[in-house]
């Protein structure tokens, strides 16, 4: 069983590598594409479309700095409860990785 | 299709923001990290001093910011994908918790960060995922 949890953790790792692979590639070719070649080109996993098919049409998936920066512009108030949240998570991602 | 309720612009951009200024600080910081072993007091004070360093950084917005977008297309619902897979690995797991035959990531990775390049370059890898969320 120890095995196959590892290879699952293998495979999200490597998912996660490949998603940051397509999305940095989308975010360079999005530079050098008119804004207006990259309207009506969404897709997700609910859509018949996969990423390489988002890619070519235009809008891509956003980088993974993108989402955070987006989730982190959520506030309650005057609080930035995302921020707080986003930060203080990878804070402690530090801290049960080198230090707990 | 999300949206936020205001959209986040840029602010300044201090001139240390630069590769050639916050890598070499970054692999210094690491290179002294990889030195503490995890459970000891020196690790947890260094974790705790850049954590809070960098989330003050964050919060106060000292470091800078860099546009963010103010609406999310579909396909980024593909990074949930390996995401989901390993939070669910992660849960399985844990359900089993202490059973060493349904091992934690953490548990995984606990003998690999042993060694000190490992753990120098996590640490490296750690600081600069946080300097990209403090400047978001």
């Amino acid at each position: 069983m120890k095995t196959v949890i590892a290879s699952l953790f293998a495979l999200g790792f490597l998912g996660l590598a490949f998603i940051a692979w397509l999305s940095h590639r989308d975010a360079a070719e999005q530079r050098v594409v008119p804004a207006g070649a990259a309207e009506g080109a969404e897709s997700g996993p609910g859509g018949v479309a996969g990423p390489a098919a988002a890619r070519g049409r235009g809008r891509g998936i956003p980088r993974f700095s993108d989402i955070a920066g987006f989730v982190m512009a959520y506030r309650v108030g005057r609080v930035p409860l995302g921020r707080i949240a986003v930060l203080g998570s990878w804070w402690w991602v530090g801290w049960h990785f080198f230090a707990r | 299709m999300l949206q936020l309720p205001e959209a986040s612009s840029a602010t300044e951009v201090r001139a240390f923001d630069r590769p050639l200024v916050m890598v070499p600080v970054f692999a210094l910081i690491a290179a002294v990290g990889g030195l503490f072993p995890s459970f000891t007091s020196g690790a947890n004070l260094l974790v705790h001093a850049i954590g809070g360093t960098m989330f003050w950084l964050g919060i106060s917005g000292r470091a800078g910011r860099r546009p963010v977008p103010s609406r999310l297309p579909r396909s980024a619902g593909w990074w949930l994908v390996p995401l989901l897979l390993m939070a669910l690995t992660e849960l399985w797991a844990f359900l089993h918790t202490p059973d060493p035959n349904y091992p934690t990531l953490s548990l995984l990775l606990d003998p690999v960060l042993e060694g000190y390049l490992p753990r120098a370059v996590a640490y490296f890898a750690w600081l600069g995922g946080f300097w990209v969320l403090v400047r978001r």
